[in-house]
């Protein structure tokens, strides 16, 4: 039996990596978790001795097979709970991070794999991300982030950093989802945002929308032909 | 077994040395960009023992009061011979008649553990150099010790 902090500072160093390739460092992981750098330094020795962390001089910090174990059930536990409170309980997108912060500690592994039984098995969270199957296997979708698409990119949301619930809030007024096809228009010369299209709707958005929504590999233009 | 210092750039054998030292060396970024150094460096010196290049150092000139020794290394198999402590004197001679008042290396400071650098800091203190301050997330995201061997003023 692991302790809190320790499960959770090796979710968020599966999560660093788990959608851009920069690797995790101390400091990195630090302004992560709004820790002081000392505390995450104590910590990262502390997983060390334990085994789940390989961190070697001049080096990053990466995963044990055993550490990447001791994650995968994290995350499993953490985005199968958000999935169960926004399904069946009628959280919003943007309410169910914290609570499941509580949860994915406590509950026992056979009411996890009852709630993933009852929600059919789900293989992603209400945000998009991959929920990595009870034995520990999970799929990456193949995405780009918005702010490295190209001009006139067309995809489908498949994920959107859940990392600022004021974010996912002002997305979810802009009728923007998961599954929802975006185009990217392009940067506004002047005004400095980004433009996309939705449902046929132009939209401005900021660097920070940009750096959290998710393409999928670029999508077919519908023709006309396919229309009629 | 006699150890010839000498000055001389030799990439191809940093390289080889770097190599058979994984617990020291085990970023390749950092091999390549040592390897690269070997052209650049202030002064790069190789010790040579029965015609094979056995050991290696560079030094960067910081200021004109300041050399530092940016690299050494021996090869695995030849460790504890004093090829290193040779390395480490013919690159303080070099400092010193250059004019540099301190000689000064940087490594993993105590802080952070490992066999490896425990060493590699015992090694520097046996050459006289001696520990001035550890710093945090100067050449990499951990402790470094610097540590500094006074020069005589010739």
């Amino acid at each position: 039996m692991q302790t809190t902090a320790v499960e959770d500072y090796v979710k968020a160093i599966y999560a660093y990596t788990e959608w851009q390739p920069e690797p995790v460092t101390p400091s990195r992981l630090a302004t992560n978790l709004g820790l002081a750098a000392s505390t995450v330094t104590e910590m990262v020795k502390k997983l060390s001795a334990q085994g789940l962390v390989d961190h070697r001089p001049y080096g990053t910090i990466a995963l044990t097979d055993e550490g990447r174990a001791l994650a995968l059930r994290q995350v499993r536990r953490h985005r199968l709970i958000e999935t169960w409170l926004v399904q069946q309980h009628g959280y919003a997108w943007d309410e169910v991070h914290d609570e499941a912060e509580v949860l994915e500690h406590g509950m026992s592994d056979r009411l996890v794999e009852s709630i993933a039984h009852a929600l059919g098995d789900p293989e992603r969270d209400p945000h998009g991300d991959p929920i990595p199957a009870a034995d520990g296997t999970t799929r990456q979708p193949s995405a780009t982030v918005l702010a490295d698409a190209h001009d006139g990119y067309l995809g489908t949301v498949v994920r959107i950093s859940d990392a600022d619930p004021e974010l996912l809030r002002f997305l979810a007024d802009q009728g923007v989802e998961l599954d929802e096809r975006m185009r990217y228009v392009g940067r506004g010369r002047f005004t400095g945002g980004l433009t996309v299209e939705v449902d046929g709707v132009e939209h401005t958005v900021g660097d920070d929308v940009a750096a959290s929504i998710w393409l999928s590999a670029p999508c077919q233009e519908p023709t006309h032909a396919h229309e009629a | 077994m006699s150890v010839q210092v000498v000055e001389r750039r030799d990439p191809a054998a940093v390289e080889r040395l770097l190599r058979s030292l994984p617990a020291w060396f085990g970023i390749e970024e950092a091999i390549v960009a040592y390897v690269e150094q070997v052209r650049t460096a202030s002064a790069s010196f190789v010790a040579v023992v029965d015609d094979r290049v056995v050991g290696a150092a560079l030094v960067e000139r910081r200021s004109p009061a300041l050399v530092e020794l940016a690299l050494i290394a021996v090869h695995a198999e030849q460790r504890g011979a004093g090829i290193g402590r040779a390395l480490v004197d013919a690159a303080a001679t070099w400092a010193a008649s250059a004019g540099a008042a301190a000689f000064e290396v940087h490594t993993v400071g105590p802080s952070f553990e490992d066999d490896g650098y425990a060493a590699t800091r015992a090694f520097y203190r046996s050459c006289g150099f001696l520990p001035v301050r550890e710093v945090e997330g100067l050449d990499w995201d951990g402790p470094t010790l610097i540590l500094e061997r006074p020069l005589a003023v010739p």
